[in-house]
């Protein structure tokens, strides 16, 4: 079957009309023949059997009598069939009575005769015939003529491959062009394929020339080529599509995967931060639990420290009050003196607490600027040399500096005071102080504070900058805050500069501190000299009466402040308990200077003094501040918002009267309308 | 090899005619032993009833005997009689019987009359003249007399001869088959 499945449709179609033709032909071929030789072999055999009958009716009668000659007569006259080779008539017993044979040679006549039978054999048929009459069996004839079967099938045969032959060229020929009609339009179709597959072409289309099954199929041919077609069309537009999806995700995943790259770049990065910050904030962890515990001993130190000081006022205020302990006029000077000298260390030491605070805090800042060492040393000069002459030591500042610096100007003077202070503090009496200044290279200069004192020891100057270190605590006959240095350490920081201490025990030591070079530019006058001029107004006392507010809801306070300007005759002192009783008076009788609490309830000192500055008739009175509120931010606010004067509690009794002088000088040069 | 072959055809001319004795002792033997000539006549005799046709006013019934008579041969006769026992003729059985002279002929169908009778024979032709009647003879002159079939022998073989002319004034039909194998056929004078 493999040749069956490559030849073409044409040769198959070609191949089974011959077949068909050729077995067709054959089976009716051999069928005729068949029949004929069958029909021919009968006929033959009946007209053999009916020559041999009609032999035996003839020679009948010479059998019966024994004629042989008669029988030989008509046995002789069989030559007029030609066919018949020889014959015989027996008796009725068998035995050869007479014969015939129209050509000599051939087979010899049986010489017994046979049972009835037709017999073919070796081309010649045999016919025994008996012959019967009345009843009685005469004898038998024998008849050999020739049978042709084998001829006659021979040449049968070649008029078979004749016809067959013709009939197969017949069919050929009908075929091949006949076949036409049905393979045309399948080799079409077939073509049409074939082109398809090798051109993608899917818009070929096999004309339709049949209205048969074959048009059918061209249709359906067609129809399917149309769908291929659309199919194949959508195919393409999807693939394309999803070759741009595959381009678009590939770039997608390009995109996430520099992002990814980008993100663990930025995971190692906050990772290692998140490392770092958490290593630094262990580290603040345990620098804030250490200030935490600092601050906690500062606090029970602090607690200490104020206690000292309350101990004398409170004590000795006792005495002073008992009705029952007779004091002498010299021991009540001798206590008020105490009472008051440990109030002031009390002020100084709630003022460095503060300064301290506002250090810790991160609120103090500082304005650098260029500083001329020589104006601030003098400026110094004129506020310590009192403190050492009281000890008899000297104080000795350098005569020329040229030095400049960049630094907070009060500041830098609040550092060299308490340095300066500290050296007489813990000076022995008729000892020296000597203030130096010197270049330190690389654009730093040293201010140096040499004492007389007793030296501090390797393991005091470890502790030295320490909150509370207050050095002779053991011995107790100097007083002091124990802040100063901390202070003072965090203000040089904050400016830039460099701390440092060197100390020989029992011969004295030396504080130095180190900023930043400045030009030495012109010298500016410090703001601090403005006080001197004040200070040296011409004297209140000869002033006519003024009228004082004070605002003050502390009874105490008010008290305070009405003993103190009672030395001040000509001045009518009002009072006030809250803010708003405070404005109320101030409009009532316009005096000329006003006294004002900040914490007051129902108006507060600020909001008091902000309606009067708006108030026409009170807008120029001069306000002064006297509140506990002690911070500089405050204090720089205060006096931003218009007052004239701002005074801290507790009260200085010469800072008051010198601030209330100022005030009536004010209010007589700008009098109400 | 001359010698040889000289021995070969001797011996095969031996054989063929030890054969040809054989054959020839066989072919005795296989014929019937040649018959007496009253046998064969006996047969013909009754042979000749198939190849005559009797009109059918000659028996009284369809069924009635056709009857042979024998004169003046009674070795013929028995041998007749014993061969057509329970024998049939055209439908008749057949019956043959001895006759005597003076016997009656009526019944007869066939008269076959001996050599020896043969002197009575014109008279028997003439008492029967006119009646279907088989006359069978075997003197030389019989036909003459009229007789129908006469019996004659050649070459040692039995012949007949026969006489239509007698045949057809007694009304019988003689087959043609029968003519063909007659020695003579003596035609219808008229």
């Amino acid at each position: 079957m493999t040749i069956g499945k490559t030849r073409s449709l044409r040769t198959k179609l070609l191949g089974v009309v011959l077949v068909t033709t050729f077995v067709a032909v054959a089976v009716a071929l051999t069928a005729m023949v068949g029949y004929d030789l069958h029909a021919y072999h009968r006929s033959w055999s009946d007209d053999m059997s009916a020559q041999a009958e009609l032999l035996g009716r003839t020679t009948a009668a010479a059998l019966t009598f024994d004629d042989a000659k008669a029988a030989r007569e008509n046995l002789g006259l069989l030559r007029l069939r030609p066919q018949v080779r020889a014959a015989a008539i027996y008796g009725a017993r068998g035995v050869l009575f007479a014969s015939y044979v129209a050509k000599a040679g051939g087979r010899a006549i049986p010489t017994a005769a046979e049972p009835d039978g037709v017999q073919v054999q070796d081309g010649e048929l045999t016919v025994f015939r008996q012959i019967v009459d009345n009843g009685d069996v005469l004898g038998t004839v024998y008849l050999r003529a020739d049978y042709p079967l084998y001829e006659r099938v021979l040449s049968y045969v070649e008029i078979a491959l004749v016809v067959m032959l013709l009939a197969m060229l017949v069919a050929f020929v009908l075929s091949s062009r006949l076949q036409r009609l049905v393979t045309h339009p399948i080799l079409a179709i077939a073509q049409i394929a074939r082109e398809v597959v090798e051109r993608r072409d899917y818009s070929r289309r096999v004309p339709k020339l049949s209205d048969d099954e074959v048009g059918t199929l061209v249709e359906s041919f067609n129809d399917m080529m149309r769908e291929i077609e659309q199919r194949t069309q959508a195919l393409e537009a999807s693939n394309r599509e999803k070759a741009r999806e595959v381009e678009e995700r590939r770039g997608a995943q390009h995109e996430i995967m520099l992002l990814n790259q980008g993100l663990e770049q930025r995971v190692r990065e906050r990772t290692s931060q998140l490392e770092t910050s958490n290593r630094d904030l262990a580290l603040a962890t345990e620098t804030a639990e250490r200030a935490n515990r600092a601050k906690s001993e500062f606090l029970s130190s602090m607690s200490h420290e104020l206690r000292t000081p309350l101990n004398a006022i409170i004590g000795f205020g006792q005495l002073l009050d008992a009705d029952g302990f007779p004091v002498t006029p010299e021991q009540r000077k001798e206590y008020t003196g105490h009472i008051v000298r440990a109030g002031n260390h009390l002020l100084s030491l709630i003022n460095e607490i503060l300064n301290l605070a506002q250090i810790e805090s991160g609120r103090m800042t500082v304005s650098i600027e260029s500083v001329q060492l020589g104006d601030l040393f003098d400026d110094c000069e004129t506020m310590i040399a009192p403190l050492g002459a009281r000890r008899g030591i000297r104080v000795l500042f350098p005569t020329q500096c040229k030095f400049g610096v960049k630094a907070d100007r009060v500041r830098l003077k609040q550092v060299l005071l308490n340095l300066l202070s500290n050296a007489i503090k813990y000076n022995r009496d008729q000892g020296m102080v000597a203030l130096a200044c010197a270049g330190a290279g690389a654009g730093r200069v040293r201010i140096s504070v040499q004492d007389t004192g007793i030296g501090l020891r390797p393991d005091q100057l470890e502790s030295l900058f320490q909150p509370f270190n207050r050095l002779g605590q053991e011995s107790g006959e100097v007083e002091g805050t124990g802040i100063g240095l901390v202070v003072t350490k965090r203000l040089v920081e904050l400016m830039g500069g460099t701390i440092g201490v060197n100390s020989t025990p029992g011969v004295g030591s030396a504080f130095w501190i180190e900023l930043n070079a400045a030009d030495a530019a012109a010298p500016r006058v410090a703001d601090i000299a403005m006080r001197a001029p004040t200070e040296s107004a011409d004297d209140p006392r000869s002033r006519s009466n003024a009228t004082v507010l004070c605002v003050d809801d502390n009874p105490a306070s008010l008290r305070l402040v009405e003993e103190i300007l009672r030395s001040r005759t000509q001045i009518r002192l009002l009072s006030a308990p809250d803010g708003r009783l405070g404005v109320e008076l101030a409009r009532a009788h316009l005096p000329q200077v006003i006294l004002m609490d900040n914490n007051m309830p129902f108006l507060t000192g600020r909001e008091a003094q902000a309606i009067l500055s708006r108030d026409p008739l009170t807008a120029n009175i001069p306000v002064i501040a006297l509140t506990a509120n002690a911070m500089p931010d405050a204090i720089t606010q205060g006096l931003a918002a218009g007052f004239f004067r701002y005074l801290t509690k507790p009260i200085d009794v010469g800072e008051l009267l010198e601030a209330v002088d100022s005030a009536l000088e004010f209010s007589r040069a700008h009098p109400a309308e | 090899m001359r010698s040889a072959h000289g021995l070969g055809m001797v011996r095969a001319i031996v054989l063929a005619a030890l054969l040809s004795a054989w054959a020839q002792a066989s072919c005795w033997a296989q014929t019937e032993p040649q018959a007496a000539e009253h046998q064969v006549k006996a047969a013909f005799l009754y042979k000749f009833l198939g190849f005559v046709e009797w009109p059918p006013q000659s028996f009284e019934r369809a069924d009635s005997p056709l009857v042979i008579g024998v004169l003046g041969a009674d070795a013929l006769a028995e041998e007749l009689v014993a061969m057509v026992a329970a024998r049939t003729a055209g439908g008749h059985p057949v019956e043959a019987r001895k006759i005597r002279r003076g016997d009656s002929l009526a019944e007869l169908h066939v008269l076959f009359v001996g050599r020896t009778d043969s002197a009575a024979l014109p008279g028997l032709l003439g008492s029967t003249k006119g009646r279907s009647l088989l006359t069978v003879t075997e003197s030389d002159e019989a036909l003459a007399y009229g007789s129908t079939i006469n019996f004659v022998v050649v070459d040692n073989k039995v012949r007949f001869d026969v006489a239509l002319g007698p045949a057809e004034q007694r009304n019988l039909k003689i087959s043609s088959r029968l003519l063909a194998v007659a020695r003579k056929v003596l035609p219808n004078p008229s």
